[in-house]
């Protein structure tokens, strides 16, 4: 069944469904791994373009020079959270991903920028 | 003392006597003389004295069967008893302005006796609402009500964690810095908004409908204002009314294993069962209040619907789908579904959200054997014959000054079930149409166009309650004087009051709430208002249903989106008032 999108957002934000597994499609559907779409990065970050967060390929081309050792440090970032390398606005924390996830979604940012 | 922190009745004086000097004190146990059958005990503060009110909740361990978590209430000497069928788990206690002495304590079979501290600090007893206590205009808490506590409470602990990393953080010190990372954050929510609500047609945003829930900055300055500092206390709230719980108030919660995404949940007359909608998927789930034990029933076929919004009738349970399209029946008995297409050829999808019922919360047909319905995607009231599967509908006319973002919503039956009265949530309006004329007649305007009007029942004498949603407030309509009884504050304005539902055998009106963890009890005879506490933080509540039969109360915690957490919990209450069997001696 073909579904007609809803009028608008802000005007049905009363009926907001849920929905373990679709919501993770979207972020599938934008190119990012299963494992970044399962963890909702695409919340706040998109492959190329600017969203709450840097593009991951601005991630990836930031710390290109740094190779593997950028898996740890961006592992941790997505772990506690930060703020100050991409302006005003402080990176959530994410402390129920484990350092595996984090670090497997590492490695898949920083291979975007050999792509 | 043994090494599991349980020590004998004798020490117990010596124990509190020498408290200040003991680092921790995990749980006090005592063993009183006698045998009982049920856990029992008492709950006092560090100097003996019994603490009346507090929630003792009974979560289940994991190989018993029954609900999730059973509370009873203590009475005026502390004491506490659960009844004889609960099964066997581990204890906490709750009480606004006290925090339990040590963790969960697993339950025994002699008298506990459970110990409270002091703690002017409420985080983690008081509600989400709290927070929100002191903000001084109400049409910004009206609007951040309206704007976020539609999906989620606020402020949720996520909300309050990103608080304290703006507190944290150096870049966000100035109100500037923390503006920009809370529109940020709203852009956030609009996102996930889009995405789950696209999931079934138009999956995934993109461009510029990626953050497309309307212009950020006004809710973003207002939570600018409203959550400042790191939020990790809040002090001086208090439920603002009496609580109406005795010692036989009990709460039993069922909760739905993940995934799943309970909406509603709603008694069916003649059974033990509660059956659950799961809205993220494509089902109800039967819930055995004996045994706890779960079953599906899928909908039949291929096409994603998400059972929302469950009204019993006299022959099934009515589904409203939260994808447009169709109206359905569950047959309990026989265990089948049938369904009903909405949507005319060439037309726009029928988005229902209630469906007609009257002041026993039933469904209710007009005299030609039409259900009607609420359609918010087209701000219309609608019908369906289900003997012939016809259906149409009739767009509400639009409200001068106040056109735009209508959302028809709540909807009820008159007693005589000749008119439908519907709420216009977008725009703090409601109004009747009649289904023998087919004609709409009364309008009604809150003056706030941001109140909030939600779900909302009719007594049988044809008074209609209104939960507003934005406001915090009560409103009571009388329909056949044609004239507003009455606006009420509710004593949390903050309490996002979600629906209100008639109680025919206590002739009083339950109001749930979706941000305060508690449901209001208002009683037309003398307007007080009296708070049934929740145990559990979170309770993001549906609509209440009153068992005709027992005179309990069932609700759900519906918390709705993948991205909130919280607990998605079917809930039996018996408040514990013993209504039935004084309605049943007086027969």
């Amino acid at each position: 069944m073909k579904i007609p999108s809803w009028p608008s957002i802000g005007v049905v934000a009363l009926l907001v469904v849920p929905a373990a597994g679709y919501a993770a499609d979207a972020g599938l559907a934008q190119g990012l791994s299963p494992l970044a779409a399962h963890h909702h990065c695409d919340e706040c970050h998109a492959i190329k373009e600017a969203r709450i967060g840097p593009p991951f390929v601005a991630v990836a081309a930031r710390y290109a020079t740094e190779r593997d050792a950028a898996v740890n440090r961006l592992a941790l970032k997505i772990v506690n959270g930060g703020a100050g390398n991409w302006g005003t606005i402080p990176m959530i924390a994410n402390e129920r991903m484990s350092m595996d996830d984090a670090r497997a979604i590492a490695r898949w940012i920083l291979a975007l920028g050999h792509s | 003392m043994n090494g599991t922190g349980l020590i004998r009745a004798h020490d117990r004086e010596r124990l509190l006597r020498n408290f200040a000097q003991i680092p921790v004190l995990v749980l006090v146990f005592s063993f009183a003389p006698g045998a009982w059958a049920a856990t029992h005990g008492q709950v006092t503060d560090l100097n003996g004295a019994p603490l009346a009110q507090a929630m003792v909740t009974l979560t289940r361990s994991a190989r018993a069967a029954g609900a999730t978590a059973t509370t009873v209430f203590t009475g005026t000497a502390g004491e506490f008893s659960f009844p004889a069928d609960t099964p066997p788990g581990t204890l906490q206690v709750r009480l606004l302005n006290y925090r339990q002495i040590g963790g969960a304590v697993p339950v025994g079979t002699g008298a506990l006796t459970l110990l409270m501290r002091p703690e002017a600090n409420q985080a983690g007893t008081a509600p989400a609402s709290a927070y929100l206590k002191d903000m001084k205009d109400p049409a910004q808490r009206e609007a951040l009500v309206m704007t976020c506590v539609a999906c989620h409470q606020l402020p949720a602990p996520e909300v309050r964690a990103y608080a304290k990393l703006l507190d944290d953080t150096p870049s966000t010190q100035s109100a500037d810095g923390r503006e920009l990372a809370w529109t940020a954050i709203v852009k956030q929510m609009n996102y996930v908004s889009n995405v789950e609500f696209g999931r079934a047609g138009n999956l995934v945003p993109s461009g510029e409908n990626v953050y497309s829930g309307g212009a950020p900055g006004p809710t973003a300055r207002i939570l600018t204002q409203a959550l400042r500092g790191p939020l990790l206390e809040v002090r001086g709230y208090g439920y603002g009314a009496p609580l109406i719980v005795t010692p036989r108030t009990t709460i039993r919660e069922f909760e739905v294993a993940a995934p799943n995404a309970v909406r509603e949940a709603v008694p069916f007359k003649g059974t033990d069962y509660l059956y659950a909608a799961d809205v993220s998927a494509n089902r109800l789930i039967r819930i055995d209040t004996r045994t706890g034990a779960l079953k599906d029933y899928p909908i039949p076929g291929k096409d994603l619907w998400g059972p929302h919004t469950l009204v019993p009738g006299a022959d099934g349970i009515w589904v409203s789908p939260f994808f447009p399209g169709a109206l359905m029946r569950f047959d309990p008995r026989a265990e089948q579904w049938k369904l009903w297409h909405l949507n005319q050829p060439g037309g726009p999808p029928v988005g229902l959200h209630d469906l007609s019922f009257d002041s026993d919360h039933e469904l209710a047909t007009d005299h030609h054997g039409r259900v009607w319905f609420s359609d918010i995607v087209n701000n219309a009231v609608g019908w369906l014959d289900p003997d012939t599967g016809k259906s149409g509908e009739f767009k509400i006319p639009p409200v001068h000054g106040r056109t735009g973002g209508e959302q028809v919503y709540g909807l009820a039956m008159s007693p005589d079930r000749t008119h439908v009265w519907y709420c216009q949530l977008g725009i703090a309006s409601f109004g009747s149409f009649n289904t023998e004329t087919l004609k709409f007649e009364t309008h009604v305007e809150f003056a706030s166009p941001t109140a909030g009007p939600r779900r909302m029942s009719m007594s049988d004498d044809g008074v209609l309650y209104l939960a507003l949603y934005g406001a915090g407030q009560l409103a009571a309509y009388d329909t056949k004087a044609g004239r507003m009884v009455g606006i009420y504050d509710l004593p949390d304005r903050a309490s996002a009051p979600y629906a209100t539902t008639w109680d025919p055998i206590r002739k009083v009106v339950w109001i749930s709430t979706s941000n305060a963890d508690v449901i209001y009890r208002f009683d037309p005879r003398t307007r007080a208002i009296g708070v049934l506490p929740l145990p559990r933080e979170r309770g993001f509540l549906r609509m209440v249903h009153v068992d005709r039969s027992t005179g309990d109360l069932v609700t759900s915690y519906a918390n709705i989106v993948e991205h909130v957490r919280g607990p998605r919990m079917a809930l039996l209450i018996d408040p514990g008032d013993g209504a039935v069997k004084v309605v049943e001696a007086a027969r």
